[in-house]
């Protein structure tokens, strides 16, 4: 009988998994870089579709006050918007949450929308998905070409620094 | 990793957050004095060296060990040194330059997370100066082109008695 006995060195491996879940380092820093890419990504493109240039549905009733009349589409005060910062400064509303391998960042909770009366995440899912009476003005979607470009960048850069061991 | 080195690595993340500027900038023309080579410096470029950017720590403009009572401020400077070796500024100068400017832009994404003794310790940065400059030989070596020193300045704040615990 002939018998392969294969011997697998997987130190290598175990080393570069270990690294991974680490809740420090290259890895969790490119992470939360790409949170900080899908909220620019998004608060940019809220910013475009807020002023109509998208396929949000128009405001239906003008407000009254002269300056308002020309009120931005899901602007009124600024909460939705700011959840969405860049930057997290932990803002009313905005979540980000570390996952093994992974970030979660959007909106999350318990803060209250000072005129809705509800969570601004509640208030910001009912605009997301069109829920009740309210026409669907989706904001957590896909992040476009360029956002993942930039989000496989930052991990082949994590990547390389881990394998320098830098 | 102690602070200082922790920013010097990571102002390099700055610029390489740019996906323009990681393209630009190939690997082998970012010389960086963080590695193993003991003189990563090149003595004469070639065309396929340029553009190459050097980032250099430049020392302190102050540092105060007594900010509060309890805090000590530590501003220090940084530069990065740009040889474009080229005379063309849309395909040089300017492209590189404007491309800094928006990797500089992200600062609180990547320096503002910094951690030291389990604390955030990157309270600012700024750009404190921008020089071109022609035909400089000193950085653009035997090539002509434009050249650029971008100088900036990284607020460090720590906790005095965490300087004290780390003798």
């Amino acid at each position: 009988m002939i018998r392969a006995v294969v011997h697998l060195e997987l130190s290598g491996l175990e080393r570069f998994r270990h690294e991974v879940s680490k809740p420090q380092g290259p890895i969790r820093d490119a992470l939360r870089q790409w949170g900080h890419r899908y909220r620019t990504f998004v608060q940019r493109r809220f910013v475009k579709y807020s002023r109509g240039g998208g396929d949000w549905p128009p405001l239906k009733y003008k407000r009254r006050r002269g300056s308002r009349a020309r009120a931005a589409i899901l602007r009124d005060t600024g909460t939705l918007f700011r959840a969405l910062d860049p930057v997290w400064r932990s803002n009313p509303g905005a979540i980000q949450q570390d996952l093994p391998f992974g970030i979660r960042v959007g909106y999350g909770g318990p803060h209250r929308h000072p005129k809705a009366g509800i969570s601004i995440a509640d208030l910001a899912a009912i605009h997301d998905q069109g829920l009740g009476r309210m026409p669907k003005r989706q904001i957590i979607v896909q992040p476009d070409n360029r956002t993942r470009a930039q989000m496989v960048s930052d991990m082949q850069r994590a990547l390389k620094k881990l394998a320098d061991g830098v | 990793m102690n602070p200082f080195q922790a920013v010097y690595d990571a102002l390099w993340d700055l610029v390489l957050t740019s996906t323009e500027l990681a393209t630009l900038v190939k690997e082998g023309n970012r010389i960086r004095f963080d590695k193993t080579a003991r003189n990563p410096l090149k003595h004469a470029l070639q065309v396929g060296d340029v553009p190459e950017l050097i980032l250099l720590p430049l020392g302190s403009q102050s540092a105060n060990l007594s900010a509060s009572s309890c805090t000590t401020h530590f501003h220090r400077q940084y530069q990065f040194i740009l040889a474009t070796g080229d005379l063309r500024l849309a395909e040089g100068l300017d492209t590189v330059s404007w491309n800094l400017l928006c990797a500089f832009a992200n600062w609180r994404a990547v320096l503002g997370p910094l951690t030291w003794n389990e604390k955030r310790f990157v309270q600012g940065f700024d750009i404190t100066a921008i020089t071109d400059g022609l035909r400089d030989s000193e950085n653009n070596k035997n090539l002509n082109g434009w050249s650029s020193l971008l100088t900036v300045s990284v607020f460090m704040q720590f906790r005095t008695q965490d300087l004290i615990g780390d003798l």
